[in-house]
């Protein structure tokens, strides 16, 4: 009774899951395979402010389009605000008003980016304005010395850009450039400083501020460089190693100091940008066609969602599958590990920290963190607390490890804060526990099998075909539920159990 | 590979995910499970029914009672230290009055006054409960095991382990601590499991750490052939714990005293599987019969005849 009940529930899940996998595939053409024909990217400008209830003006700067990046389907998530955009100076910018707001707002922009060309090309221009740089005092003093220093080496301007820039980076406590540049040593400190020490050389500079396309991201920081006038052209420099050219892999925003915002009638504004490629074309047009057909369905789809929403729902998706293996894993081979899904949570940790990093991190965390456990064993503390000194130390272990790794040039350890702190705790603890009553043995073997399902979720998890396929159809989910739901009746032998039985085995 | 599987579904060997998915889910009910997962809650089940269990010499309820230990063991010359919902004999100590400020282990070494409280808060605190949820410590008797195990179990307390299903024996095995089990008789924890017959009582093949074993690891005596003695006794406690819990199939766990024969130790709603490599059979083709011919056994009396009739080496 209750068996048939398992089958018609599980072929009913697994009829759904199909019959719309095959109507997104054969009728509205979504693609299966994610193949990448050009790069497009998608980048999300987020701004959320608070309004007071008084008119609200706003201006945002939007990038322009570029012959070598150029954007395109560019378009606005406003409410009831009203807009304009024009051209302001270099730059182009929105203006969002609205005659009384107030509370949380939230304005969206959007645009898409196709790379078309490796660098940029220097822009021509008439020879702007001179600015001056500002510089006063105990600055025009250490200014004038580094351009005294760098202007007996060069050979040429381009050469004194890129001997000013070395400057800056090279820059030691004490020094001038330090003094220049002070205690805030962002990318963007840097590129202003460049840039005001060129002009103090009186040669015209300004800095470029754009967002970075090289990765997914949701929370993307914004990337700066600068443009410097030779030859009656806007040359771009990278601030970071001083050589000329940038890879056109930076969408270039706004140029200037300016903030990205700014506004009246408005406070605690904070602007997020995030970054998405694009699926191929041929999901775009599928998109596209669906929306035309039939809208219903493309409402109901995480590709109606906003950017940042879309990319935790990539990763998300990819969570059941990883569980779905961590079943057929414990119960099926018969993998032990500690606690039932930590697995799967160190899984995720991975696909920051990449596979060989990820478990060097879990392995020293855990061997740190046991045997500072088992000497926590000689203060006899009560449980509760004993635990809350083990999250301590676990997340101290963690900083060091971090700025340990750093110092060595390997930033791969920096993303060891993303390991779940609580989760590694417990695995410490139960690990003692098991070491003290089953011995070091079983302690191992199970450590070892929860690293084995670990890697073998996180190789599946990371999959970029499976990624696009659960993304694209969320609908594949069913199959893997009602396939679980099968595996919650298996009741063959555990595949570990077989050795274990062996002796039991009756001669053929 | 499928080869050895086939094999061993021929054989009725019972793995983890078959026992769970259809013994104990199918017979076992949840709400029945308290009663035996915790060993207090045993312990008063089986002495209103009129069962034997050790006795009961203190029960430790929360932090501030670890100050009583010592009041409490004062009094007793050997005691056992209990975690109510420990699970697989994890955090049971079995000690002796040692020298001034110690205790004296199983295995012979000492123990001292702050290492026993330590163990004691842990335990309350959940250390070796199933779900890390707070727990109870029970201190009690210590069994002084009959003469006739003298030969094969090295300190502690040997055991016999018999499942029951739906209130028939089917299956027993008599669990022998080693040096290795410091004094348990944990299967996983290194202790001897040598399978008995149904029939007669009589110890047959036993296994110690998955493989076949026959004489003791540590006093080199052999393990088979041992008469456990009242074994009526035992069956029937066995076939009567069915009406004390209703769980469908559970581990009995006795011990016999010297003194006060056979005690109820503990109840187990998932009773380990390693007893069919003990017994050199599986359990399987034992269960279907009892699911065949449960109608007509109602009386415990009825279960035990149908239990010897069908499930004795000898007969």
């Amino acid at each position: 009774m209750s068996k048939k009940h398992l089958y018609v529930l599980t072929s009913v899940l697994a009829l759904i899951g199909a019959a719309i996998f095959i109507y997104k595939t054969l009728v509205l053409n979504f693609p299966i395979s994610a193949i990448q024909t050009t790069e497009v990217w998608r980048v999300e400008a987020t701004i959320n402010f608070q309004a007071r209830g008084r008119p609200v003006k706003l201006n945002f700067f939007i990038p322009s389009s570029s012959e070598e990046l150029p954007t395109y389907e560019q378009s606005f998530v406003t409410r009831n605000y009203g807009f304009v955009t024009r051209e302001a100076g270099v730059n182009r910018e929105a203006i969002f008003t609205i005659g009384n707001a107030s509370g949380k707002q939230v304005l969206f922009f959007r645009t898409k980016a196709r790379r078309l060309k490796q660098d940029f090309n220097p822009i021509e221009a008439p020879t702007p304005r001179r600015t001056p740089s500002g510089f006063k005092g105990a600055e025009l003093h250490a200014a004038n010395s580094i351009i005294e220093k760098v202007s007996a080496q060069a050979a040429d301007s381009d050469s004194l850009v890129s001997l000013i820039l070395a400057q800056l980076q090279r820059a030691r406590p004490g020094d001038e450039a330090s003094l220049l540049l002070g205690n805030l040593r962002t990318s963007k400190r840097v590129a202003t400083t460049a840039v005001r020490l060129l002009r103090h050389a009186a040669l015209p500079a300004r800095v470029v501020n754009g967002v970075s396309l090289k990765d997914e991201r949701r929370n993307a920081a914004l990337v700066h460089w600068i443009e410097v006038y030779l030859d009656g052209r806007w040359v771009p420099f990278d601030p970071k190693d001083g050589t000329r050219g940038i890879k056109s892999d930076r969408l270039p925003w706004w140029r200037g100091t300016a903030s990205s915002v700014t506004a009246t009638g408005a406070s605690n504004i904070r602007v997020s940008f995030a970054v998405t490629k694009e699926f191929d074309l041929a999901l775009r047009s599928a998109v596209r066609h669906a929306r035309l057909s039939d809208g219903r369905l493309m409402d109901f789809s995480i590709l109606s969602l906003p950017l940042q929403t879309q990319q935790i729902y990539k990763i998300l998706l990819m969570v059941p599958l990883g569980i779905f293996f961590l079943v057929v894993l414990r119960n099926v081979i018969g993998v032990k590990a500690f606690g039932t899904f930590m697995p799967v949570l160190i899984a995720m940790a991975f696909r920051e920290t990449q596979l060989l990093w990820g478990v060097i991190l879990f392995t020293l965390i855990v061997g740190i963190g046991l045997s500072i456990r088992f000497y926590l064993e000689h203060l006899k503390l009560l449980l509760v607390p004993r635990l809350a000194v083990l999250v301590m130390v676990v997340v101290i272990t963690m900083m060091f490890l971090s700025v340990f790794t750093h110092n060595l040039g390997l930033d791969r350890g920096l993303s060891i804060s993303l390991f779940p702190i609580v989760i590694m705790t417990m695995t410490i603890e139960r690990m003692t526990i098991v070491w003290d009553e089953r011995g070091a043995a079983e302690a191992m073997k199970q450590a070892i099998g929860s690293l084995i399902i670990a890697t073998i979720c996180y190789v599946i998890m990371s999959n970029s075909t499976l990624e696009h396929l659960f993304f694209v159809f969320p609908e594949l989910l069913l199959f893997v539920i009602a396939v679980t739901l099968l595996l919650g009746r298996y009741r063959g032998f555990r595949l570990m159990e077989l050795s274990r039985f062996k002796v039991l085995a009756v001669r053929p | 590979m499928f080869g050895l599987a086939k094999r061993l579904n021929a054989a009725g060997v019972v793995g983890i995910n078959r026992r769970n998915a259809d013994y104990t889910l199918a017979y076992n009910k949840r709400k029945n499970y308290p009663l035996v997962d915790d060993k207090v809650k045993t312990k008063k089940l089986a002495q209103d029914a009129g069962l034997a269990v050790p006795d009961l010499y203190g029960l430790l309820e929360t932090q501030s009672d670890v100050a009583r230990i010592g009041q409490i063991l004062e009094q007793h010359e050997e005691y056992v230290i209990k975690p109510a919902q420990g699970s697989g004999g994890d955090g049971i100590l079995v000690l002796s009055r040692g020298p001034r400020g110690y205790y004296r282990r199983a295995s012979g070494t000492l123990m001292s006054e702050d290492e026993l409280s330590y163990h004691l808060s842990n335990a309350l605190g959940g250390s070796f409960s199933l779900g890390g949820q707070p727990d109870r410590v029970l201190i009690e008797y210590r069994v002084n095991f009959d003469p006739v195990f003298q030969k094969i179990a090295f300190q502690g307390v040997p055991d016999i382990r018999i499942i029951v299903f739906l209130g028939v024996p089917v299956m027993a095995m008599v669990r022998l601590p080693t040096r290795m089990s410091d004094g348990k008789a944990n299967l996983h924890q290194g202790a001897i499991g040598a399978g008995v017959d149904i029939g007669s009582g009589q110890t047959l093949t036993a296994v110690w750490r998955n493989s076949i074993v026959s004489e003791h690891p540590d006093t080199l005596n052999p393990v088979s052939g041992v008469q456990i003695p009242q074994w009526e006794t035992l069956l029937d406690l066995a076939a009567r714990s069915y009406e004390l819990t209703e769980l469908g199939y559970q581990g009995i766990d006795i011990v016999l005293d010297k003194d006060r024969g056979p005690l109820i130790l503990e109840l187990n709603a998932r009773p380990g599987l390693n007893i069919q490599i003990a017994n050199n059979a599986g359990l399987r083709h034992r269960l279907e019969l009892v699911q065949h011919n449960i109608d007509h056994l109602d009386t415990p009396e009825d279960r035990i005849n149908f239990s010897k009739a069908h499930f004795s080496v000898s007969g």
